[in-house]
């Protein structure tokens, strides 16, 4: 049961406020998670502190070398904003295979993070965009990687208050393939996602970043398989090799959605069709 | 006797072009808001998830899943439900095709669809049949087999006035 | 085709709820109000099976919404439901014998509150051993529900002499109807004595029923009202009438209305699916490709209680030789108990599973053989003349070598070896399927197998019909409309269907089996014979009267003869001028069989409906996902009383058994369900809609009301059989399990590529 809402427009109203409220204030965003978890079991809090409307939360705006995206922009925003098709093509990407089209107006990167699933689709496609975290609390921000943020299934370091103001995703040149293993043919929770995002020289991968999501306990930073492709000559004999690596970077499990055994066979086939979509 | 200490939150919103001002429990979905306080019942729940669309409305002008909305963070917005779709662009026409090709079956999706379909035509006016299904995939229908809804949408499409 | 003659029958009417469903403005169960209404929400057992020992309200008893809690101990009458049997308990008094079965009815002033409520009570009972498998399960005869034998000729004997036989074990999995309405019920008791229950449903008797047992009431003073209702598909088929028993005990107990809604959680958890099924099916051939034996061994598993897993097994024993012409046939058929949700009817009712197998098998021999499958199968199928497994004279009304060849020529079926995959890591082929339907109840529940039907023509010429079958989406309001409209000759937009009443109508079992064209037509077309005699009579009298020549013909309301004409409403006002008898009951009971149900030998169904489907389908060998991209179907189910909203059917049965073959698969782990909603549970959408090729092939049958049929399950019936047969035929891998999942299919995609 809540008891009471409130609603703030900018982060200096919330700092303002916040810690006047109950001690069990929980924050609301989009609310497409914690909404069904009010629904359906207990959200175990009495205050709802509505995030969704803070303005410094809902912009995107560019600096010289980075893009800042505020953490309660809808999903669906990406897919009309130009700054992101250009510059973080991934989060672009991922915006056709993100829940279904209303829910997309309504849930947000900034929750998907804090929801920390290992099928978070948008967390898949910061990791590869090489994407850090701006965390505030009581107005005072820091920057942090994605996996200080991330500890483990739904479990996130932030401190009580701590809200997740944006994410810094640097400018680099690069393409991007997303690719969403779903239970139907789109619409789903993913049973293993690859995202590659890099930069092809020639034959050569210069720069590369993969990740992967539904494959272990949270999305994971394929850094190995990244590593072992930078500066490759693509060859069959290299495609195989890193389907290998990947194989072993990533920790399936078995549950209702699917197994370990195809999860583990499913990121190899996309490393691989996400390797040729770059070649050809 | 345990009292409760809900403080009702104050909300004022345009739902179908009327407006609300008033205090609602802050513990309210979008849903049960348009159900039990507006006693708008065209708006329908059939998951619960935001995996069914059934309960599918307009907030300021796209779509969203009503419950997996608070009530209270509709405030100082514009809200359009199935009884309001006559108001808006392809409302009326969307409602003629879905009867001429026979897109109504049990007919709890229906205003679902509606509201999904009202919004990609409003954006794009020259959907093809990939958009319309690309657009309507958030909504679920156990009865039709969804060809006749894509058709539907084709009409409207078309004859929109 | 034949021009139609007729001016209702046989047209594209466009729906008669389709305006109000439109406005929002359709009264489904939930949308009722009632003033100071309760809402009550079952508190269920927490384990698959356990000794309930108390129901602990510590936690919710003193908040001021809380109104009371219900235990089985408050049942005024019997607890335990008759469905079938009566082993299944409203609430539970000893032992749950399945997760989430009920044991309690929470009550409280509003609605959320009684969801927050009803988490905090506490069922305290004592955790049980319980079985989940149905082989372990069949150890103890006791925990057989029921078991069936179709017995003609000598199929053992016969298999022996065969050139050719195939013999393999298939496996199916459960569905979820997931119709868009969860299950909801209203239950109002009246100071007057009465009960009467809103009920989103497809069999109000059965809930009269339920009524009655649950508070002792005799059936005079219990009304079941249908209210609008979001699909049915057999999953409102028996369980509302659990849901509004329980409404209808926590009404008579607090004397005030009292709503029961379930979320789709609980929907998913506690009420009735599609059972999942083990089969395991021979078949021989002789050297010229003639099917000479069947045998089939086919379990389903019940779940914890009997419920309507009888009739269901009978349904699918009755068909599970598949609709050949075979001389010796063995089925043994069992439906088995095991802790887990029960299960009933859903749309296909027994058949689907096992034309999985049968048609799975049937191409299998074909391909052993060496003959083309269609050509395999216009071979064996039934004819005219032919007997069925059950030894049945297929006398009228038979289209299945007409459907085969419809489909055959539609899919350019001699050409699908030229089809090419949309990528190279793809493969792509054809497969076909076939199923028959027998239409009604059949002679195990022949005694439930009538309709009545009240027709009221009212002064002004406008008409109210009540009848005893519902309208769950399917249109029967509309087709049954056009039956009234063409009899008496009346414009459609004159005729309203009120809501069934249990009140209102004699019992006219339930709506179900395909059954109600053809039951409630019939029951219709009875009530308006002697009404249309005094239309047409008054009509024919008053053109006469007027100067008319020549015959007299009636048609889109207007009755004319040479150059006169009068309207359907003046002819009404003279009927009432002439106080004539201008209401009447009609009653039709389904003609009589014959059969023994010890050998399963005789009239099984009174005509059956037949279907020809060819599914065309891509598969990715990298990643066994399936990709169906077209159906092409053709079926004969009679008479098409309305086209478009048959073919509006038949795309959402197809559909329906794609997304069972290919997509829905509920786990039950430990006996506790682990994906109990759209979340996990996947259904198809839109984007995952084949393409539909459709065709209806109409053979008269001569008692049908304009020689209708029937149509709602049959489209589902075999896709899964034409899936499979094209994954085979694509990619060469011998599937025997629903659905065809990608984790499977790619396991048996590598287990081939090793063997090669």
């Amino acid at each position: 049961m809540i008891n009471e809402a409130v609603k703030y427009y900018s982060l200096n109203e919330l700092w303002k406020n916040i810690k006047k409220l109950s001690p069990k204030r929980r924050y609301i965003a989009g609310g497409s998670d914690i909404v069904i978890s009010h629904h359906y079991d207990d959200l175990n809090t009495d205050l709802l502190v509505d995030i969704s409307d803070i303005k410094e939360l809902n912009i995107v705006k560019e600096t010289s070398d980075s893009v800042f995206i505020g953490a309660a922009v809808k999903i669906s925003e990406f897919k009309k904003n130009n700054i992101i098709k250009r510059y973080i093509p991934a989060l672009y990407e991922c915006v056709d295979y993100y829940a279904s089209p209303s829910v997309r107006n309504i849930a947000t990167l900034g929750g998907n993070l804090v929801n920390s699933s290992p099928c978070a689709d948008g967390v898949l496609a910061l990791v590869a965009s090489g994407a850090r975290v701006v965390r505030n609390l009581y107005g005072k921000q820091k920057l942090s990687d994605i996996f200080d943020v991330i500890i483990g299934p739904k479990k996130t370091s932030l401190k009580k208050d701590e809200l997740i103001e944006g994410f810094i995703v640097p400018k680099w040149e690069h393409r991007a393939v997303f690719l969403k293993m779903m239970p139907r043919k789109i619409f789903g929770i993913s049973k293993a996602g690859l995202c590659v995002c890099a930069n092809l020289k020639g034959n050569l991968f210069k720069d590369i970043r993969i990740s992967a999501s539904s494959v272990g306990p949270a999305v994971i930073d394929c850094k190995k398989t990244s590593r072992f492709l930078t500066d490759k000559d693509i060859t069959n004999d290299i495609i195989n090799k890193a389907k290998d690596i990947i194989s072993c970077e990533i920790s399936p499990i078995d549950d209702h959605r699917s197994t370990a055994d195809y999860r583990r066979e499913i990121t190899a086939v996309f490393l691989q069709r996400a390797i040729e979509k770059f070649v050809v | 006797m345990k009292k409760s200490n809900i403080k009702h939150y104050k909300i004022s919103c345009q739902v179908n072009g009327n407006k609300f001002t008033g205090y609602i429990d802050p513990n309210l979905r979008l849903i049960d808001f348009l159900r039990d306080v507006l006693n708008l019942k065209g708006t329908k729940e059939g998951c619960g998830e935001g995996e069914c669309g059934a309960c599918m409305v307009l907030v300021n002008g796209v779509s969203v899943n009503s419950c997996l909305v608070m009530a209270f963070s509709v405030d100082g917005k514009s809200i359009i439900t199935i009884e309001g779709v006559d108001d808006i662009k392809y409302g009326k026409s969307l409602k003629e095709g879905f009867k001429r090709k026979a897109a109504v079956q049990c007919g709890f999706c229906t205003p679902g669809f509606i509201i999904s379909a009202s919004e990609l035509l409003e954006k794009n006016p020259d959907a093809t049949e990939e958009d319309i299904k690309k657009a309507l995939s958030g909504n679920i229908c156990r009865c039709t087999g969804y060809k006749k809804i894509i058709e539907a949408v084709e009409w409207a499409r078309k004859n929109d006035k | 085709m034949s021009k139609n003659k007729y001016s209702f029958v046989g047209r594209d009417i466009e729906r008669v709820d389709a305006d109000v469903k439109l406005l929002g403005k359709a009264v489904y169960g939930d949308d009722l109000s009632f003033a100071d209404m309760l809402y009550g929400v079952m508190i269920r057992s927490p384990y698959p099976r356990a000794r309930i020992k108390s129901i602990d309200i510590s936690a919710v008893e003193d908040d001021k919404d809380f109104v009371r809690v219900i235990t089985a101990s408050d049942i005024l009458g019997k607890n335990g439901w008759p469905v079938l049997d009566d082993t299944y308990p409203f609430l539970v008094s000893d032992i749950a014998e399945f997760h989430s079965q009920p044991v309690a009815i929470l009550v409280a002033k509003n609605n959320f509150k009684a969801r927050e409520l009803a988490k905090k009570v506490n069922v305290v009972c004592d955790k049980l051993d319980f079985n989940d498998d149905i082989f372990e399960s069949m150890k103890d005869k006791k925990n057989i529900f029921s078991n069936f034998v179709v017995k003609k000729g000598n199929a053992l004997e016969e298999i022996k002499k065969c050139e050719y036989v195939v013999e393999k074990e298939f496996h199916t999995n459960y569905q979820v109807h997931s119709y868009l309405e969860p299950q909801v019920a209203t239950g109002v008791f009246s100071d007057d004595g009465t009960i009467t229950v809103y009920s989103s449903t497809q069999c109000p008797f059965y809930i009269l029923d339920a009524v009655c047992a649950v508070t002792g009431f005799t059936a005079n003073k219990v009304r079941i009202i249908q209210t609008v209702t979001g699909g049915g598909f057999g999953g409102k088929e028996d369980v509302p009438a659990l849901v509004g028993a329980h409404a209808a005990l926590a009404s008579y107990i607090t004397r005030k209305p009292v709503r029961i809604c379930y979320d789709r959680a609980e929907d998913f958890r506690a009420m009735s699916k599609r059972h999942p099924s083990y089969s395991k099916v021979v078949y021989g051939a002789d050297k010229n490709g003639r099917i000479k034996a069947c045998i089939v061994k086919y379990i389903l598993d019940g779940g914890a209680y009997s419920t309507l897993s009888p009739l269901v097994l009978w349904r699918g024993t009755i068909h599970a030789a598949g609709p050949y012409d075979i001389d010796n046939v063995l089925i043994e058929s069992y439906a088995v108990k095991t802790n887990k949700v029960p299960c009933g009817a859903f749309r296909g009712f027994g058949q689907p599973q096992i034309s999985f197998s049968t048609e799975s098998l049937i191409d299998d021999l074909a391909e052993k053989i060496g003959m083309d499958p269609l050509d395999f199968r216009l071979k064996n199928i039934l004819k005219k003349n032919s007997l069925t497994a059950t030894s049945q004279k297929i006398t009228e009304s038979i289209g299945l070598s007409d459907l085969i060849k419809t489909v055959r020529k539609n899919s350019n079926w001699y050409n699908r070896k030229n089809l090419t995959p949309s990528s190279p890591n793809k493969k792509r082929g054809l497969g076909c399927s076939i199923a028959y339907y027998g239409v009604g109840l059949g002679a195990k529940g022949k005694l439930l197998d009538r309709a009545g039907a009240y027709l009221n023509v009212y002064k002004d010429g406008s008409v109210c019909i009540n009848i005893g079958n519902t309208e769950m989406g399917q249109g029967a309001f509309t087709v049954l409309s056009q039956i009234a409209s063409e009899m008496i000759n009346c414009p459609i937009k004159n005729i309203r269907f009120a809501e069934v009443d249990t009140s209102k109508v004699p019992d006219s079992g339930p709506t179900v089996a395909s059954r109600t064209t053809l039951m409630s037509g019939n029951a219709i077309i009875e009530a308006a014979k002697p009404i249309r005699k005094n239309i047409f009579k008054t009509a024919y009298d008053m053109l006469k009267l007027s100067g008319g020549k020549g015959i007299m013909i009636a048609s889109d309301g207007l009755f004319s003869m040479g150059d006169k004409v009068v309207k359907f409403n003046d002819v009404i006002k003279e009927c009432f001028n002439k106080r004539m008898k201008m209401s009447e009951q009609g009653w039709y009971v389904s003609p009589d069989t014959s059969f023994n149900i010890e050998n399963g030998q005789g009239e099984a169904y009174i005509v059956y409906s037949y279907a020809a489907n060819i599914a065309d389908v891509e598969i990715d060998t990298e990643t066994g996902v399936i990709d169906v991209k077209k159906i092409y179907s053709a079926f004969d189910v009679g008479r098409v009383v309305n086209p478009s909203l048959a073919m509006g059917q038949a795309q959402g049965g197809v559909l329906q058994g794609m997304s069972w073959a290919v997509y829905e698969n509920l786990v039950i782990n430990d006996g506790v369900m682990k994906n109990p909603g759209f979340t996990d549970y996947i259904v198809a959408t839109s984007l995952d809609m084949p393409d539909y090729d459709i065709e209806f092939v109409e053979k008269y049958y001569s008692n049908g009301p304009y020689k209708a049929k029937g149509l709602g399950e049959l489209p589902l019936i075999a896709v899964s059989g034409a899936v499979r047969n094209a994954v085979k035929n694509a990619a060469g891998i011998d599937i025997t399990y629903l659905p065809l999942l990608p984790e499977k299919n790619l396991k048996l995609i590598k287990l081939r590529n090793n063997n090669r």
